[in-house]
């Protein structure tokens, strides 16, 4: 992620509210998302040796039916050649979006697998916690020995038997010394 | 690793009372970029400018650059350990170091852990910010109680205050860390070197980028002097990396305000800053802070002045409290111009400057008392040694004078030759060796003896020394300590808590000055003095006088 593409997804945000096209946008984002994860496709953007006119030109038919700001905004950052921060501007755009909206991801690693009930009560636990809606993601993770560790965004919650034993030794080796 | 069954369960106990508790949240990222010492973090939105960063195999780091998209931080351990991608948490603590008198006797890192194999040190779970606080003006007190460094060349023209921030520059091998050393031994006279006792000076060594054989030698002979009981050492020496180097004055200097705020009275030496600028530079390129004069960060003025506005004599109301602070900057040839030793310059209370021409002539400590200076001044000499050492620097200016002149001339007038052999006996009375540091009295008395001018009986005016030849004339110093000590201690006695210089004490002083000075020359009489005394000897006497003087 760089600041830049950080900067140009805010001012898109920003564009698509104050032109009632968030959701369009949205999707029209996801869709651009979707096709740069494929390596050609990325490459295609971010190369220099492709006239300007024709790059809009694709990516606009590529996008057909997308609303008008998120045309402008494709013109405008081909214009002005910094197309290399296509491939991250999914990821800043979903996260100003889960900023708006109130939510999180949150990826909930266990130590043993879960039933449905038991990670809906652990949602709700975090969810009352942190203050968000959360989008759980849960994987098994043997090493955490017991317990849960949770990361949303840059936070993380560690109720883990694993953490508590490497508690004990720090304490342990301060002791000793 | 030792361990008890008792510690095992109490730290059982702790955990089973705690079990329950509430859970913390943790701040985290992940590292983009590790290398030469420094790391790139993503995430970390809540971290805290110098803040304590957690990485994983317990290598700790410093936040130091908060940016837009990332935090890069210095890792104060080894690097090996920490891979692209690792998470790395905050810990919601600012650096700090343990503090507090536990520490006083051992040999510590920059961050405060025992480095000298003598267990854990428990400060009772006080830490100090490494970034503390200056204190500001209404916390503080001029400066104005003597701190006695036993050595003459500095105690009597060069003195140093309680609270004063003195800085010791010259080349390297000119003596700067012997003189620290030595001011370190002289406080075993405050308290008998009990740090129990509240009288006695607490001092601490900081070491940056020096070498390990060094600071073992420090060490060493700090222990076998009895002076390592109220020492801390903090040792950053050139093998620790250089985030460590540039933290180390700053923990030295958490460790001293502790102490300072307790109403103790403390002595810091740093050496050297110029060494910490090196490594701040280092970290500072790494993290692609824009450099500026010799690739110095815009802040390294800073960086000094920070550190150094610490040391203070707090007022009354603040426990009367004192830190001293003696920083050392390496010179290269001699060049006190240059970036870092200018800055620390202006930042100081004065300076003392050590020669390596004088140091290879055999003037040691080789301080050249012309550019060396002390902008506290007289009021924080006691007011016996303010009276003789006043005479000291008068004659000195003139023996530089005239050297100058003598050096192109042949024929000297009486005068001129007088006052050029008094010049070369007061270099010979302001030479010491190291480790031999001088009580206050004992300053004031051979002072005194050298400076004194009398009329003898037959109507002439002489300094009492002028009839021992030059060579003897530290010979001489000791004998008349000798006599003093063994004879007179009374008079010594007298300086020691008069603080004065009475009438009575002079004429003491002269009396046994005289008495001492023939007993003296009866006994080398019969040797070298004769030989000395030739006449052809004090003609030649005008050249070496030349090079004596481009040492005052």
């Amino acid at each position: 992620m760089s600041v830049l593409s950080s900067r140009y997804a805010k001012a898109l945000f920003q564009a698509a509210e104050s032109a009632g096209e968030m959701e369009a946008v949205r999707s029209a984002v996801a869709v651009l998302h979707e096709a740069l994860t494929d390596e050609s496709a990325r490459e295609f953007v971010r190369s220099r040796q492709i006239d300007k006119r024709a790059k809009i030109a694709a990516l606009l038919q590529a996008l057909a039916g997308a609303p008008t700001t998120f045309q402008n905004f494709l013109k405008l950052v081909v214009d002005r050649a910094v197309e290399h921060i296509l491939p991250s501007l999914g990821e800043e755009f979903a996260k100003l979006v889960r900023q708006r909206t109130g939510t999180a991801r949150c990826l909930l690693e266990t130590a043993r697998a879960l039933g449905p009930a038991e990670t809906d009560a652990i949602r709700a636990k975090l969810e009352q916690h942190f203050g968000l809606k959360l989008e759980v993601t849960v994987t098994e993770c043997p090493e955490l020995i017991g317990g849960f560790r949770a990361t949303v965004e840059d936070q993380r919650v560690d109720a883990s038997v694993q953490k508590r034993l490497i508690e004990l030794r720090t304490s342990l080796s301060q002791v000793a010394g | 690793m030792e361990l008890r069954p008792s510690d095992v369960t109490s730290l059982l106990r702790e955990q089973i009372l705690k079990y329950g508790e509430k859970l913390h949240t943790e701040s985290v990222g992940t590292v983009l970029q590790v290398g030469d010492g420094v790391a790139r973090v993503a995430g970390l939105d809540q971290c805290m400018m110098s803040e304590l960063l957690e990485f994983p195999g317990g290598v700790m780091g410093v936040a130091l650059n908060l940016e837009e998209d990332n935090v890069g931080c210095v890792l104060l351990g080894s690097e090996s350990q920490v891979r692209e991608g690792d998470v790395v948490k905050t810990s919601g603590r600012i650096i700090s170091v343990p503090v507090g008198p536990e520490l006083i006797g051992r040999v510590v890192d920059s961050l405060g852990r025992p480095k000298d194999g003598r267990g854990p040190i428990d400060t009772k779970g006080r830490f100090g910010p490494i970034e503390g606080q200056a204190p500001n003006v209404v916390e503080r007190q001029p400066v104005k109680e003597p701190l006695q460094t036993g050595i003459k060349a500095i105690d009597s023209m060069i003195p140093i205050g309680r609270g004063q921030r003195e800085l010791i520059i010259g080349d390297r091998q000119t003596g700067k860390t012997a003189i620290c050393v030595d001011a370190i031994l002289n406080q075993k006279s405050t308290g008998g070197g009990d740090p129990k006792n509240p009288e006695q000076v607490i001092c601490i060594y900081v070491a940056v980028g020096q070498k390990q054989s060094t600071v073992v030698d420090v060490t060493r002979r700090l222990e076998a002097e009895g002076a390592l009981a109220y020492t801390i050492i903090v040792d950053a020496s050139a093998s620790e990396n250089a985030a460590m180097q540039y933290l180390a004055p700053y923990a030295g200097a958490a460790m001293g305000e502790h102490l300072r705020d307790n109403g103790r009275h403390v002595l810091i030496i740093y050496d050297d800053l110029y060494k910490q600028a090196m490594a701040y530079r280092q970290v500072m390129l790494l993290l692609r802070r824009p450099p500026g004069r010799e690739a110095f960060p815009g802040d390294i003025f800073n960086l000094h002045s920070r550190l150094l506005e610490r040391a203070a004599k707090l007022s009354k109301a603040k426990g009367s409290g004192s830190m001293t602070a003696l920083p050392i900057v390496e010179t290269q040839e001699g060049d006190v111009s240059a970036y870092i030793p200018t800055n620390v310059i202006s930042i100081t209370d004065g300076q003392i400057f050590l020669e390596g021409e004088l140091f290879h002539q055999g003037v040691r400590p080789a301080v050249n008392a012309g550019i060396s200076v002390s902008r506290v001044g007289g009021s924080a000499q006691i007011p016996a040694m303010k009276k003789v050492a006043g005479g000291l620097r008068i004659q000195l200016a003139q023996f530089r004078e005239l050297a100058a002149f003598a050096q192109f001339g042949s024929d000297l007038d009486e005068a001129t030759r007088r006052q050029l052999a008094q010049g070369e006996r007061l270099v010979e009375i302001l030479k010491q060796n190291q480790y031999a540091p001088v009580a206050v009295e004992e300053q004031v008395a051979i002072i005194f003896a050298a400076t004194r001018e009398r009329t003898t009986p037959e109507g002439k005016r002489e300094f009492i020394l002028h009839k021992i030849p030059t060579a003897k004339i530290r010979a001489f110093e000791a004998a008349f300590l000798g006599y003093l000590r063994e004879r007179k201690p009374a008079l010594l006695e007298s300086i020691r808590t008069g603080k004065k210089m009475t009438e009575e004490i002079e004429k003491g002083l002269e009396a046994a000055a005289l008495e001492c000075r023939e007993e003296f020359l009866a006994s080398i009489d019969d040797g070298s003095a004769a030989k000395a005394s030739k006449p052809a000897a004090a003609k030649a006497e005008a050249k070496p006088a030349a090079k004596a003087a481009k040492a005052h």
